[in-house]
């Protein structure tokens, strides 16, 4: 059964367990629960990473480990950990069930990463969104969180019903759930006589995976889950999940329908352009920041769309390296968003930033610019990837829509440098000292010119993982 | 006599009576029930599929997927009650709170 490939999950599997008997024991000590779920995740991690090289199939088929899946388990990492460094400074008083939702949200994003069986994605994506419906209502007497969750839940389940669908038909059609052996079959029998039924196959799982990383037209919880949901776990929930999302995407895609792209790739081609417009245009007339983040996220997996599009080697690298890199940035600009508070994320409350914390405006400026990709930021680097594979496989009319686009998104990101350093403020804010909220804010800003300033090293890592 | 593809017809369009009792039920208790349709009518394809061929998997994925259509349940219930206990209404039109 080979089980010792998925000893990461297992470690983090056995953490959860004890995470929910600790607070049993001795209930709401937030910081002691946090710190056993931070040594589990240190302790898989540390597996994870010493077991880089070693690739396996086990599990009677279903999990499939090798070095590509676990550069993507390092985003899921680092968005954990830092996940939970916000929330030591954010979170007065909550129950450590909220650490127990972290960790099975880790495993089962973990879990999507490396299962090869379409029923095993489907249950990974279903504990993924359950555990994150937990991070989303941690809180869930106040009204905003208890419609978030709402929202959420009711098109997780529509989509992922979708997603079954689609799956089921597949087995239909080929008799078989696993990702390598339908991408044989295709192989051998070609299109003949199931074109049709492929192709509706393939929108309906899209459905499903579109939800998850927030591309149109399943984008309509976004918003509302993002203003809604508190500001860590939408921090969590816009790097983590989405990467999952991407690496499903890629999966299915690339690995089951390879030999015929034409399946499937001008699906992800209008996709991709429609989502960045959308998301950039959206943006453009909300005051709020939290749900302006919320309308870039959207954007951004547009931006990673069209490296599927592509979908060279490069792409592959260029994914990872975008989610990884904007990980940090989402992190960064959610640490200062907790540090003000839910309630004051509006424009008008960062008016005059400058003057009262002159760090905290510095440092939101650097997030805002790298978001809009503009060099020496790590948000440059990732989109100049991303662009470069779209590029070499002649995709230039989606770099040009992307490139139209980033010159929209600045709009909508300076303005919040423009409120922080030019407008006056209304009233005064007093920022108590987080320092959590700023130690996370200061790993963020160190990657974000790391990557930027030295992409290379990183990025012939995971080039050489593929 | 009945095939495999008439058993796809009916659950292709129990699929999408759901589908569109999701989108446009406006109490939550409706729209929990549309969703439990949809499920179900995935099931109904694979009892056709394990009728019509000698193959077990498919009766094995139906009890997986009304685990997992039982736990959904489950969480969108709980996830009402709760709905319920805050703003004392199961209406969908008038969770207008957040501006979706």
């Amino acid at each position: 059964m080979n089980a010792h490939i998925l000893l990461p999950e297992i470690i983090l599997s056995i953490t959860a367990a004890l995470v929910l008997i600790i607070e049993f024991l001795t209930p709401r000590r937030l910081q002691f629960t946090g710190t056993v779920t931070i040594l589990g995740i240190l302790l898989a991690l540390f597996y994870d990473l010493s077991m880089f090289r070693n690739a396996g199939v086990g599990f009677f088929g279903m999990v499939k480990v090798g070095p590509f899946d676990r550069t993507f388990d390092l985003v899921f990492f680092i968005g954990a950990i830092l996940l939970i460094l916000l929330s030591f400074d954010y979170f007065v008083e909550i129950s450590g069930e909220f650490y127990f939702f972290i960790l099975t949200s880790l495993i089962a994003m973990m879990l999507l990463a490396k299962s090869i069986d379409l029923f095993m994605i489907f249950l990974s994506l279903e504990t993924l969104s359950f555990s994150l419906l937990g991070l989303i209502g941690i809180l869930k007497q106040k009204e905003f969180v208890a419609e978030a969750s709402m929202k959420y839940y009711l098109l997780a389940a529509f989509s992922s019903a979708f997603f079954l669908f689609g799956i089921v038909l597949t087995y239909v059609v080929f008799q078989t759930t696993n990702i390598s052996e339908i991408s044989n079959k295709l192989f051998a029998s070609g299109l003949t006589g199931i074109k049709p039924a492929l192709i509706v196959t393939v929108v309906l799982i899209l459905v499903g995976l579109a939800f998850k990383v927030a591309a149109i037209p399943f984008h309509m919880w976004t918003p509302d889950v993002y203003e809604g949901a508190p500001a860590p776990v939408v921090a969590f929930i816009s790097a983590g999940p989405k990467a999952a999302g991407f690496a499903i995407i890629l999966k299915i895609m690339l690995n089951g329908y390879q030999s015929h792209p034409e399946l499937w790739s001008s699906i992800f081609a209008y996709l991709a352009v429609l989502t960045m417009f959308w998301g950039n245009l959206a943006a453009l007339k909300t005051r709020n920041l939290k749900r302006m983040l919320a309308y870039s996220t959207i954007a951004h997996a547009g931006y990673v769309l069209v490296a599927v599009v592509s979908a060279n080697q490069q792409a592959y690298a260029a994914i990872v390296f975008y989610m990884l890199s904007y990980t940090f940035m989402v992190f960064g600009a959610f640490s200062i968003i907790s540090m003000l508070g839910d309630s004051h994320s509006n424009l008008e409350d960062y008016a005059g930033l400058s003057r009262t914390s002159p760090i905290l405006a510095f440092m939101m400026a650097i997030f805002m610019i790298s978001l809009t990709g503009i060099p020496t930021t790590s948000g440059f680097i990732s989109k100049f990837y991303v662009f470069m594979s779209a590029a070499k496989t002649n995709h230039i009319w989606l770099v040009v829509f992307g490139f139209i686009n980033g010159a929209i998104s600045a709009y909508y990101y300076l303005r919040v440098v423009v409120f922080m350093y030019m407008m006056d403020t209304r009233e005064e804010l007093a920022i108590p000292y987080f320092p959590f909220l700023r130690s996370v804010m200061w790993i963020a800003v160190i990657f974000i010119f790391y990557l930027g300033l030295f992409p290379q090293k990183v990025f012939e890592i995971i080039i050489s993982a593929l | 006599m009945l095939g495999f593809n008439d058993y796809l017809l009916v659950s292709v369009i129990l699929f999408f009576v759901g589908a569109l009792g999701v989108l446009f039920r406006r109490n939550l208790i409706y729209i929990l029930m549309s969703l439990e349709l949809m499920l179900n009518s995935i099931n109904l394809t694979l009892i056709g599929l394990a009728k019509y061929s000698n193959d077990t998997n498919p009766q094995v994925l139906i009890l997986l997927i009304l685990v997992v259509a039982a736990v959904e349940v489950a969480v969108g219930l709980g996830l009402a009650i709760n709905l319920m206990r805050v703003k004392k209404t199961v209406d969908v039109d008038l969770f207008k709170s957040l501006k979706g």
